[in-house]
């Protein structure tokens, strides 16, 4: 099952998955709870305010309302936390890796001379936390262009002066 | 300012008769265009822009806004006052008047080895962009277009945002020479081609590969897939009934209620309508295709390839060897009567042009192909490659997913209705696994040292070719079934397009990763 005829050993190749992933800062932790809470809390000023304008006081349906709106805070709480843990980046000589997802699992790595350019941007609620999303962005805007959302904000700017200087020294080799 | 535009128009026609007499003996024929004709000075578009301009927004006008236009012409004073025909009428005027406008604000020229764009009626724009990065000018003409010498180019850039724009119309000579400004000052920036520099004009010397006589084109307008057009136009029947209803005052709907009254069944109906949609798309793809395909051209030329068709609006794209980063072709069964494929190049573009900008073949015979890939991946036809299968577990997944779970709701749907027969919707599962174990044993995908060929699907057979060095990226993704079996889809994503390879043995597609980023790591090849 494994491949025959290339050239190198694919045993003796740099392996990504024994790579050691950095984690996101903490930080981005507590704002996903936060972002998660506060959209919860939305839902369940929506919710009640349904039950109590349609005058249905505390039937059964509305205890199993209140009991689902638990389960899925409950349930998204927890896939913030997973996906905090699983969530990571590491950059390797010639290239980034970007692990992510929970559901759906996915590694994606760039080599850093296909990289065009890097953004940082920073949304509201990451404001709050100073953190920021680092955008890593290829050619032709296809999908494999990352987003490292949850970053310290100097950090960011670290990584984004690591890989353009990457970049800039591919281009002078040539 | 009009006449100095006409000035310039003047100097275009003589400077382009300068332009190919000089041609063949001087290589530094470029300054000479550039001379011949003054891009670092702004011009405007030619003149007969205007009635393009015009004739396009009658085009959108009519599009947009023909319900209100059939009202206007079969009962003009519904609403009295002639409400509607004032309506339109002043947005008709507003836009003409914005359009014109927009021709006289509208200004390009090369500045700093950028070409700049100047638009804008309200809020006035700038767009530059560097020459070098220009990946590809494409011209267009329609009718009018070649009545006057006229050319669209459209101009893109790779870049992930909308750096693509459309010049609408300028002179040929003019157009030819801002293409070849703007090849000549990409060759100095790639290494590779400096060396046959020597022999400049290679876009004189062109092999014909292709070309589609009339015979060919009535097998490709044949072989399309009718039933895809047949439920567009049926969706669009659908959705413009109320409009037609009630500009003709027409009563479809009451009239198909009636029929069903009369006990007439929907399977009738649906039966007796197939096949009229069926002939009507049948024409339409017939007709479209001759319009659009007619004349097709198709050249290798020393950088790339180049293909010209069309019989009113002709068409000329151009790709050069290195942008192409996917050779994509396909057939159906009717297709593959006539043995026939349909090829695509996907090339280098920004997401919003890479549809337009790829060169699309309609119909190409095996011999053409395999010539078409020899030229662009000689490698991949001398090297061995393995073939590979991917894992049986899809077969599961999917009789799972589009087996077992809908025919369960439909018997649960028709249960009350059909009572045991309802349970005739468990064959579904038969003929999905059928059909499952049919894409699990055609999906092959071929590996060698240099590059990846997939081959996949059951009606349509689709293969794609790809180079490991143009990969920019490679992404593992498993869903949570995935996870627990030790599966993964395998995407290889590349500057005009991505090759997904579903439900790999993660093993298999972590060691086939580390090869391809290694390959397109070490390999110092111009990739696009």
């Amino acid at each position: 099952m494994t491949f025959q005829n290339l050239p190198v050993h694919t045993a003796d190749l740099p392996r990504v998955s024994e790579l050691h992933f950095t984690q996101l800062d903490p930080k981005s932790r507590t704002s996903e709870y936060f972002a998660t809470t506060v959209l919860f809390a939305i839902l369940f000023v929506v919710v009640n305010i349904i039950i109590f304008t349609s005058g249905g006081g505390f039937a059964w349906w509305v205890w199993t309302m209140y009991l689902v709106w638990l389960i899925l805070f409950g349930l998204t709480m927890w896939l913030v936390e997973k996906n905090y843990q699983v969530t990571g980046y590491a950059m390797r000589q010639r290239d980034i890796v970007f692990q992510t997802g929970v559901i759906s699992k996915s590694v994606t790595t760039i080599p850093f001379k296909r990289i065009q350019h890097v953004e940082i941007t920073e949304g509201p609620i990451q404001k709050l936390f100073k953190l920021a999303s680092l955008k890593v962005f290829t050619a032709g805007g296809s999908g494999s262009d990352l987003t490292i959302s949850g970053v310290q904000k100097d950090d960011a700017a670290m990584i984004k002066e690591f890989i353009t200087g990457k970049i800039d020294a591919h281009d002078e080799e040539e | 300012m009009m006449r100095k535009n006409e000035d310039n128009g003047q100097e275009t026609v003589d400077g382009g008769r300068e332009d190919h007499s000089e041609r063949f003996d001087d290589s530094t024929f470029n300054n000479d265009v550039v001379s011949a004709f003054d891009f670092s000075k702004k011009s405007r578009q030619s003149g007969a822009a205007i009635l393009l301009i015009l004739l396009r927004l009658v085009k959108t006008l009519g599009r947009q806004m023909w319900p209100i236009l059939l009202i206007i012409l079969f009962n003009p004073n519904k609403d009295g006052d002639y409400f509607y025909l004032k309506v339109f009428a002043g947005i008709a005027a507003f836009a003409a008047v914005r359009s014109i406008i927009g021709w006289f604000k509208f200004y390009f020229y090369i500045e700093n080895e950028e070409l700049v764009i100047e638009r804008g009626v309200f809020s006035k724009s700038k767009l530059n962009v560097p020459i070098d990065r220009i990946q590809t000018v494409n011209f267009k003409q329609n009718l009018i277009h070649q009545f006057f010498n006229l050319v669209s180019i459209e101009i893109d850039t790779a870049g992930s945002s909308g750096n693509e724009f459309v010049i609408q119309a300028i002179r040929k000579p003019q157009a030819e020479a801002l293409r070849s400004y703007v090849e000549s000052q990409k060759k100095e920036v790639t290494p590779s081609e400096v060396l046959t520099k020597e022999t400049p004009h290679r876009e004189e010397k062109k092999k014909l590969i292709l070309q589609l006589s009339p015979i060919d084109l009535l097998k490709i307008g044949v072989s399309q897939n009718h039933f895809r057009t047949a439920g567009v136009i049926t969706l669009f029947f659908w959705s413009f009934l109320d409009d037609i209803e009630q500009a003709f005052n027409w009563k479809f709907m009451e009239a198909i209620h009636d029929y069903f009254e009369n006990g007439s069944s929907f399977l009738m109906i649906f039966l007796m309508i197939l096949p009229f949609f069926l002939i009507v798309s049948f024409l339409i793809t017939l007709v479209s295709s001759v319009l659009r395909d007619y004349n097709l051209k198709f050249w290798k030329t020393e950088t790339g390839f180049k293909i010209q068709s069309g019989l009113f609006n002709k068409k000329e794209n151009s790709a050069n060897l290195n942008k192409i980063q996917l050779l994509i072709w396909s057939s159906n069964p009717l297709k593959r009567i006539f043995k026939l494929f349909t090829l695509r190049m996907s090339q280098a573009a920004s997401k919003a042009v890479s549809q337009k900008n790829a060169i699309n073949i309609p119909g190409i015979y095996p011999l053409e192909l395999e010539a078409v890939q020899q030229m662009w991946f000689p490698a991949q036809m001398h090297i061995d490659s393995e073939e590979h299968h991917i894992s049986k577990l899809i077969t599961w997944r999917k009789v799972l997913y589009q087996g077992v779970v809908p025919a369960i709701i439909l018997v649960a749907i028709f249960w009350s209705h059909w009572g045991y027969y309802s349970l005739s919707w468990l064959l579904l599962i038969g003929y999905v696994y059928w059909w499952a174990n049919q894409f699990y044993k055609t999906w092959i995908y071929e590996v060698s040292e240099e590059g990846l060929r997939t081959n996949s699907g059951v009606i349509t057979r689709t293969h794609v070719l790809l180079q490991w060095y143009k990969i920019q990226g490679v992404r593992i993704r498993q869903g949570l079934y995935q996870q627990r079996k030790d599966v993964a889809d395998l995407i290889f994503y590349t500057a005009a397009g991505s090759v997904l390879i579903p439900y790999v043995e993660l093993e298999k597609a972590k060691m086939l990763r580390d090869f391809v980023i290694f390959k397109a790591e070490i390999d110092g090849r111009e990739w696009m």
